[in-house]
């Protein structure tokens, strides 16, 4: 098993160089130029009359490699990366990637823990009780709860909650950012307590379409379990309903839902960039639409290789699981 | 002048749209039916006209449009509170109010950095020898408690290394064969002096400024301003080194910048090299004055002051200096906090020369709130996490948004003609446009005025010329185009457009006239808009093409000058604004922002007397003959100035609204005597 693991790891470099090159490639062959909206100004302003635009166009470019050939760039990109180092933003140039990954990571992250866990919570019991009660009326009840749920866009769903729940309905929760306004003033039970009473609805709204997922894929989990002979055998044996489902049916059940597990961790780092964006969350997801839409090939670079990797580290803890849920399965 | 797409976020200011074309078989013989003029027309056009005076007049579209008798009277302090449903209260001092800001800047040294946004905030965190007020419309008196204008007389041979063969002083009278000399100020002293005409190369007017410092403007952290400050801040744009490419060429203009010696500690004086009339503005709106003690490595007082630091060092602590983010201004608001992404703070400051909170402001802390999504921003409003946001949209601003009982519980709406212009940029590098008939000929088959009245519900105002709708450098008289397919037709037809092969679009020499117009991705207004293009050009046998782009792609292709059209709009900051950038043939075939390619010797003679010309009327009499000029080649299908929409929380009070942007000042608003957390006025 050891062997496995750390060959599966020596796997990835080349798995992860391969992306990073071609990750490289699409964004610097995207339309768009970077020095062009440097040139420009930013993103709201125009170059003035007069402005020696050649000159910052020219500069911008050098600054950031930018007329280098593909393969200076990338090896460039390459020997600083082995250092953590994801180099400064384009157009905060000031501001080191890595610290402002670092910085989100922090927002995003406790979400989408959050999120995860309750969805893994709530979706498992859910999943369960659906297979265990199939063809009631409780079954019917929660697939047809699920799959409503599951169709709705998380955009819409964002708003329709900060409007049932923010000021324009009920007024129970806040609706923008993780902190109020008097935050800075609060002591620390206050001031944690005012976090999470914010982070209800975005992580609500980070959690619904999970959950959704999630039963359905333990839904069918189980009942592909419980026709087993094996199941058969243990009711035959007279054992108890209870014994069968949890210690029996279930943990053969969780192989579907352990292969959701592998996108987890991307999801863990990345975040959401529509729940974001609703709440005005400055998580990891909103930072990537924005490198992305400013053409900061350094964000983008450094929050989709990031991204890349956990992937690949999510498939890994994917299949040491399927060995841990499933004696039967071994690696070599 | 800046410009910017309404896109999605965007932050920032403006309209946009784009343009098209489609065609319906119509060919150049086929009967016409004449255009119709309908009532809507008429009300929208009716705002263009002014009085024999030159003095704009109240019309039913005007009023209709929600611009008031006092919006036409030019500059003027507008009245308070005028729209607050409770009317105007005691006013008290003290509180916090939150404004919505769209765009987050990088940092707040406005030297090295050009948003949109870092002007708003430096009105208050900061001050500039000059301030442009939106009031007066001129730019007062700001740390500058005086300034004297001089002339200068370039003598032939060139001004020599160190400018000494150039005679300074103020002409006080002008013969047939000499310029005669005085001293323009106290910190000049000079003998009257004779100077032959025969000796001068050049005579430029208005380029030698001496500025004196008040004696009581503080830096936030104590120190005092001087000299070196505003000449340091000048030296900056000459060390390649600063990350100011943005600005340096307008501070390259200024050849030499005296201080000390026989000056006094707080005396500057700048010689221009050559005569501009927005010399003014470069003081007033761009120059921004940094402490030298905490960014000049030469400064004594610097705390790692090095006397042999090098110019790339130098320019190294100006790009990454702490300050830029932890900003240390004059103004009459200290920067206390800025989480990023979130907001910034600012309290009042003790060290501001003026103590009257009608002049340095009633708030103890005003807090600039970064909300990119403006339907987050709207939300945030409502649930008292804004009080001021001035991006609401239109459907919201005249729909069930703003009529809800959340909204009127909470908040009022307000709103303001900002300088702005909606364009449809022709390409007129590209052969099938050309010809100005064409261009013509597409202005004439879109009904404007039509459009303002059924998309606008009246209330935007159609601009014909690139210029401040209400100021003097509008061209009033300039005649619109009349909504009239006939006449497009003909033009086309004139132009050799015609539809040849029944196909229903016009064509010549084998290429049919399809124009590809440009707009960004996720701008509503503008899609809409071109929809109604491509409807509207249909008749005469043009096709629209719509192409969206995101921003940054958008930009490429508009800089790369590779589109046939595009829609974009122009912020107008000022009541005057140089033309050079958008209309001069020598800014055309730079990534700057001639995007239509004007190529025209009269459109060039125009700006260059405009910009040389110093007598106010007489410059306004040029402008108008330059857009009046530029309109007849429709390089544009000129739009519309959108009036600025705001919602503000209703225990916010104070309220002016004023003609450029945010259409609102910070520092004038208030919240009523007796609210928690403020105390009375008689207590300052």
């Amino acid at each position: 098993m050891l062997q496995y693991i750390l060959r599966r790891i020596l796997w990835m470099v080349p798995t992860m160089f391969g992306i990073t090159v071609l990750l490289m490639l699409v964004i610097s062959s995207a339309p768009g130029d970077p020095a062009a909206i440097a040139t420009a100004g930013s993103l709201e302003t125009q170059a003035e009359a007069g402005a020696d635009t050649a000159s910052t166009y020219e500069k911008f470019r050098e600054r950031f490699h930018l007329d280098e050939p593909f393969h200076v760039r990338y090896g460039l990109w390459v020997s600083d990366v082995v250092t953590l180092d994801f180099g400064p933003e384009f157009f905060r140039p000031n501001t080191q990637v890595s610290t402002e990954l670092w910085r989100r990571l922090k927002v995003t992250v406790p979400l989408s823990l959050i999120a995860t866990l309750l969805s893994y919570l709530i979706a498992l019991p859910l999943g369960i009780l659906s297979a265990v009660k199939r063809g009631t009326f409780i079954d019917k009840l929660i697939t047809l709860g699920l799959f409503l749920l599951y169709s709705l866009p998380t955009f819409w769903a964002g708003l329709m909650l900060m409007l049932a729940f923010g000021a324009s309905g009920l007024d129970w929760f806040p609706v923008i950012g993780l902190h109020d306004k008097d935050a800075s003033t609060f002591d620390t039970w206050t001031y944690v307590w005012d976090t999470v009473w914010h982070g209800v609805l975005p992580v609500a709204t980070m959690t619904y379409g999970g959950v959704a997922y999630l039963s359905r894929q333990m839904r069918v989990g189980m009942l592909e379990t419980i026709k087993q002979d094996y199941i058969r055998t243990a009711r035959a044996k007279g054992l108890d309903r209870r014994t069968i489902i949890f210690k029996h049916a279930v943990r053969n059940s969780l192989i579907p839902v352990i292969t959701v597990f592998a996108t987890i961790l991307p999801i863990l780092i990345g975040g959401s960039v529509l729940v974001e964006t609703i709440f005005n969350v400055p998580g990891m997801g909103l930072y990537a639409f924005e490198g992305l839409v400013s053409r900061d090939y350094n964000i983008v670079m450094a929050t989709v290789t990031i991204s890349s990797f956990m992937t690949l580290l999510g498939f890994l803890l994917s299949d040491i699981l399927y060995a841990v849920v499933d004696p039967r399965i071994a690696y070599e | 002048m800046t410009s910017s797409p309404t896109a999605p976020r965007s932050r920032l200011p403006l309209v946009l749209s784009t343009l098209v074309v489609l065609l319906v078989a119509t060919t150049a013989s086929r009967a016409r039916q004449p255009a119709e003029t309908t009532e809507t027309e008429t009300r929208a056009a009716a705002p263009a006209r002014a009085a024999a005076d030159g003095k704009l007049v109240m019309t039913p579209a005007l009023e209709a449009a929600g611009v008031t008798e006092a919006d036409l009277q030019g500059p003027h302090d507008p009245p308070v509170d005028r729209l607050h449903p409770d009317g105007q209260v005691e006013p008290a001092l003290g509180g916090r109010l939150i404004m919505h800001v769209s765009s987050e800047p990088p940092n707040l040294n406005f030297a090295i950095e050009n948003s949109a946004s870092i002007r708003w905030t430096h009105y208050d965190v900061h001050a500039g020898l000059l301030q442009f007020s939106p009031i007066t419309w001129e730019y007062e008196l700001d740390v500058a408690e005086a300034y004297d204008i001089e002339d200068a007389l370039f003598l032939k041979g060139g001004p020599g290394d160190d400018f000494t063969n150039i005679r300074y002083g103020k002409i006080v009278e002008e013969t047939a064969d000499a310029y005669v000399l005085e001293s323009g100020s106290r910190y000049h002293p000079m003998e009257r002096t004779t100077v032959p005409k025969a000796e001068v190369e050049s005579v430029e007017r208005e380029t030698v400024w001496t500025f004196t410092l008040r004696d009581d403007a503080l830096w936030q952290d104590g120190h005092p301003l001087d000299a070196r400050d505003v000449h340091f801040s000048w030296s900056i744009y000459a060390n390649q080194h600063v990350d100011c490419d943005e600005k340096r060429f307008k501070y390259e203009k200024i050849k030499r910048v005296d201080v000390g010696g026989e000056l006094p500690e707080r005396v500057v004086r700048f010689f221009w090299d050559e005569q501009y009339f927005g010399t003014q503005g470069a003081f007033g709106l761009d120059f921004c004055i940094l402490p030298s003690h905490l960014y000049d490595l030469l400064d004594p007082d610097h705390p790692r002051h090095d006397p042999n630091a090098s110019l790339e060092a130098q320019g190294t602590e100006i790009n990454e200096n702490v300050h830029n983010i932890e900003w240390v201004g004059l103004g009459p608001y200290r920067v206390t906090t800025w989480e990023r992404n979130q907001y910034l703070a600012a309290e009042k400051a003790n060290t501001y020369w003026k103590k009257a909170p009608e002049e340095s402001g009633y708030l103890d802390e005003i807090r600039w709130r970064y909300i990119k999504d403006d339907d987050a921003a709207w939300q945030a409003l409502l649930n008292d996490e804004l009080d001021v946001f001035n991006r609401v949209k239109s459907e919201d601003y005249f729909g069930e948004a703003t009529r809800s009982e959340t909204f009127r519980s909470r908040a009022y709406k307000a709103l303001t003609y900002v300088g702005n212009i909606g364009y449809t940029a022709w390409n007129t590098r590209r052969q099938k446009l050309s010809d100005p008939r064409v261009r013509q000929a597409l202005g004439h088959a879109f009904d404007v005025a039509g459009w303002i009245e059924t998309n606008y519900e009246g209330k935007a105002l159609w601009s014909k010329c690139t210029s401040f709708w209400f100021g003097d450098q509008y061209a009033r008289d300039i005649e619109p185009l009349e909504y009239d397919v006939e006449a497009a037709e003909d033009l086309l037809a004139e132009a050799g457009w015609y539809d040849r092969d029944g196909d229903g679009i016009v064509d010549k020499d084998g290429e049919q006239l399809v124009i590809e117009t440009l707009m960004p991705s996720g701008n509503k207004a503008s899609e809409k808009f071109l929809q109604a293009l491509q409807d509207a050009y249909r008749k005469i046998g043009v096709k629209i093409e719509i192409k969206t782009y995101e921003w940054a792609t958008l930009l490429e292709k508009v800089l790369d000058r590779d589109f046939d059209a595009v829609n974009m709009a122009w912020t107008l900051p000022t009541p005057e604004s140089d033309p050079m950038q958008i209309w001069h043939s020598s800014e055309s075939g730079k990534r700057t922002s001639n995007h239509a390619g004007m190529n025209d010797p009269e459109v060039d003679r125009f700006i260059d007397e405009g910009r040389r010309e110093l007598d106010y009327d007489t410059r306004m009499e040029i402008w108008h003959r330059l857009y009046e000029r530029i309109y007849e080649l429709q390089p544009y299908l000129f739009g519309w100035n959108v009036p600025r929409k705001i919602a503000i929380s209703k225990r916010v009070h104070g309220l002016k609204l004023y003609k450029f942007e945010p259409g609102f000042r910070m520092r004038d608003l208030y919240l009523e005597a007796g609210t928690p957390g403020t105390r009375p006025i008689a207590d300052r």
